[in-house]
């Protein structure tokens, strides 16, 4: 797989939106995440779920494009989730403290069932 | 008695920095050298430490406290600035040539500008175009001039502008405009340049290769003033920051950024922006929800609160601020806690809207006055969020209870009363510079400085903008001090916090220059000596003081010139203490700093003496106080060694603050064309 890229998949169960991404949230694919995200939420998601199962790695540049998502879609009264992250992308995540902004669920199920 | 007083950090002598054009390799005169510097500061501080202690414990004239006191201090503060001055220059290491850029890095090139004139920042645009590494040229114009966006178009230059997130937010200046770009683009790495600073093609190609250490966050070159004249009347070259200090401070990994001229990486910008993020996000919640019960208490109390549709919902707005405070102590994330609540208070707003619909209407007006609530104990900028987000609620009754709105609101994710949620570059002072590196620091990141004039810039040419520009750096040094003081941060080696302290405490300089300048007035006009006696064991500790710290000076600067810069930095004593006052009451009160705006072309039409107020009267008042003391002695009054003494202790003061006389008689020469008084200042 090509080193800046990313694939987002959006599927809809009812209301709600999963972006399932593929690849590396990087400095150049932040753009697609984002622009994924304003789709679901244009599309009327009530709730946006990330889907990490596939991602690979993120960088800050990711990261901060997720505060960025996560931002946008509080500011349209919808929520976004995370769920799958694999160990590396967990650890990268936790050394900035961004576990404490966002929690990592396990599945989508256990995102959308979340209160 | 003054031990040197150099107050050297930032503020130093004339050019001859072209000496430095290429990289030297460290040799065994280099060795030498330093070995000379580590016995002298060992010296300087062995000597310094027996003075003072003779001076704190033997010397004290305290009949005249109120000036030997003062002496003290000041010089004691000087023997901190010279200990720290030893401290950095006894390790300052000559870095060997990086390794050669590595082919394929992505680069951005930002040049920043405001309202420099557009011939001026294509110069610059165009010089960076040929930059010989594959980068991409951008303009960062926070100007938003069309006339400047049409000429980079034209160029094939990138030109970026503020996006319409930031209007009615505030606009953090030079940081601001940084921060702006960074979300505009996604280059691995940074050039930033002044729109004045005019790159040399082979900068990227010598400065890169340092990044192969995957820790090092940024690469800093000095920054070299083209338009300035060999005597350097308004001392706008810093050969000693941009040579010994930086190379010292480099040896202790705390070379710091200095706003132009530096390569950074993304990677660690975003990484500073998203953790100062987090950390900020959780001061607001868990400040918001400490205040929460008393805001609601107050609301309760006000009349409206009688309308049962009111009262329900305060209730309900406080249970909800309850439940999330206890939610964040047990670990929910900041998400979670300001989802509840935001849902938890749109559903009460949406049951209380249904019961107001069916309300008389009588009932509705007493609702809708709500008037203007009591303030609370939230900022402006959180405030005015309240006033930003009327859309969703302005129908409930809660948007009327300014108070109560602004709590639901900071209780929230998106940080509303910014521009970006992300700020990569700090925006906590006007020299986002300094407190960038720090934090940057406190990472574990490493930075380098590179010895190398890779820019030729253009310095201040009138007074009033060169005193706007130094002033300008000192509050925004004294805000970091005061603000993010390196001694209260975590992750910062002690080395490091020393080394940032070191800059910070050559601002505070212009409290002793006044003592300095005041104590040989006193005894020359009223015979007061703030010293027991001008014994021979007063001389016996302070001349080889003296003597160690003016050598380990000549040997840190050699080859440099440094006269200007120690003129300037007692000379313009006015500047530094304005700048301290200015921003104490800016961090500790609010207050705007309040530094006039430069001006764009050269103000003078003839000689500002009027800006060197303080300095001649200074002059005058020792001059006449020299003169008092011949009369004094000619009539048999006063002490004639002591006089001798402190006649050239004037000699020492008049020969420092005489800078300004060149410098106002400069403003009469005639402006070079092309040249724009403000270049460098941005």
């Amino acid at each position: 797989m090509r080193r800046d890229f990313l694939r987002c998949d959006i599927e809809w169960s009812g209301r709600n939106a999963v972006v399932k991404i593929h690849g590396t949230l990087n400095r150049v694919s932040a753009q697609n995440l984002r622009g994924a995200v304003r789709r679901s939420i244009d599309a009327g998601a009530k709730l946006v779920v990330i889907d990490f199962t596939a991602l690979e790695s993120i960088d800050s540049s990711g990261m901060g494009a997720l505060v960025g998502a996560l931002r946008s879609a509080r500011l349209a009264d919808r929520d976004l989730r995370i769920a799958g992250l694999n160990p590396r992308v967990l650890h990268t995540f936790k050394h900035v403290g961004m576990d404490r902004v966002l929690r990592p669920f396990d599945d989508i199920l256990s995102a959308i069932a979340a209160r | 008695m003054s031990v040197g007083g150099y107050g050297v950090d930032v503020h130093s002598g004339p050019p001859m920095m072209r000496h430095l054009n290429r990289v030297e390799s460290p040799g065994p005169r280099t060795r030498v050298r330093l070995l000379a510097l580590r016995l002298l500061a060992l010296a300087v501080l062995l000597l310094g430490v027996n003075y003072l202690v003779w001076r704190w414990t033997a010397s004290l004239n305290w009949d005249a406290w109120w000036i030997a006191l003062p002496l003290v201090l000041a010089e004691t503060y000087t023997f901190v600035d010279v200990a720290l001055f030893a401290v950095t220059v006894s390790n300052a290491r000559t870095r060997s040539l990086p390794n050669p850029a590595p082919p394929g890095l992505s680069v951005d090139v930002f040049i920043t500008t405001y309202n420099e004139p557009v011939d001026l920042v294509m110069a610059t645009a165009r010089a960076a175009q040929r930059i010989r590494y594959p980068h991409n040229t951008w303009i960062l114009d926070d100007g938003s001039r069309l006339e400047m966006e049409l000429a980079a178009r034209n160029q094939g230059i990138g030109y970026i502008t503020r996006g319409p997130e930031w209007a009615g937010r505030p606009r953090h200046a030079k940081a601001g405009n940084l921060n702006n770009a960074l979300v505009r683009t996604h280059g691995e790495f940074i050039l930033i340049l002044d729109a004045d600073q005019v790159p040399a093609p082979e900068i990227l190609d010598n400065s890169l290769g340092y990044f192969n250490d995957r820790r090092v966050a940024l690469v800093q070159t000095p920054q070299y003033f083209a338009n300035v004249p060999a005597h350097d009347p308004f001392g706008s070259q810093a050969p000693l920051f941009y040579g010994p200090i930086q190379q010292g401070k480099d040896a202790w990994n705390a070379a710091y950024f200095c706003g132009s001229n530096a390569i950074l990486r993304r990677e660690a910008l975003m990484q500073l922006g998203l953790a100062r993020y987090v950390k900020e996000t959780e001061r607001r919640l868990v400040r918001a929800l400490k205040a929460a019960k008393s805001v609601i208490r107050r609301a309760r109390r006000r009349p409206e609160a009688r309308n049962p549709i009111v009262a329900r919902l305060l209730a309900e707005v406080g249970h909800a601020m309850v439940a999330a405070r206890s939610d964040l102590r047990a670990g929910a994330t900041f998400a979670e806690v300001t989802y509840r609540v935001q849902e938890r208070v749109s559903a009460a707003e949406a049951a209380g809207a249904a019961d107001h619909m069916s309300m008389r209407s009588s009932d509705r007006d007493a609702v809708a006055s709500l008037g203007a609530d009591l303030p609370v104990d939230f900022d402006d900028e959180e405030l005015d969020t309240a006033v930003l987000r009327l859309t969703r609620r302005d129908l409930s009754p809660l948007a009327a209870m300014g108070s109560v709105h602004a709590l639901i609101e900071a209780v929230s994710v998106e940080g509303r009363s910014e521009a970006q949620a992300i700020m990569p570059l700090a925006t906590i002072s006007v020299t986002e510079d300094m407190a960038t590196s720090m934090r940057l620091h406190a990472f574990g990141w490493k930075s380098v400085y590179h010895h190398e004039i890779l820019a030729h810039g253009l310095a201040p040419e009138d007074l009033k903008s060169m005193l706007t520009q130094r002033l300008r750096w000192a509050q925004g040094t004294v805000q970091v001090a005061l603000r993010e003081n390196p001694w209260f941060q975590q992750g910062m080696s002690v080395a490091q916090k020393l080394m940032y302290s070191a800059t910070m405490w050559s601002y505070l300089n212009g409290f002793a220059t006044v003592t300095f300048l005041a104590a040989p007035v006193l005894f020359l006009v009223m015979g007061i000596l703030p010293v027991t006696g001008l014994s021979a064991g007063f001389f016996a500790r302070f001349l080889p003081l003296l003597a160690a710290s003016q050598l380990l000076f000549l040997v840190s600067s050699l080859g440099v010139r440094t006269w200007r810069g120690q003129q300037y930095s007692f000379a313009l004593f006015p500047v530094w203490i304005a700048a301290c006052s200015t921003a104490v009451r800016n961090v500790c009160f609010g207050r705007p700093l309040g530094f006039a705006v430069t001006p764009k072309v050269r103000q003078a039409s003839g000689p500002e003496w009027g800006l060197m107020k303080p300095q001649l009267w200074a002059m005058a008042v020792l001059l006449a106080a020299s003169g008092v003391a011949l009369v004094r002695l000619s009539v048999g009054v006063g002490d004639i060694f002591g006089t001798v003494v402190n006649l050239v202790w004037v000699g020492v003061d008049l020969a420092l603050l005489g800078v300004v006389i060149p410098a106002v008689r400069h403003g009469l020469r005639p402006a070079e064309p092309g040249q724009t008084s403000e270049a460098g200042i941005a």
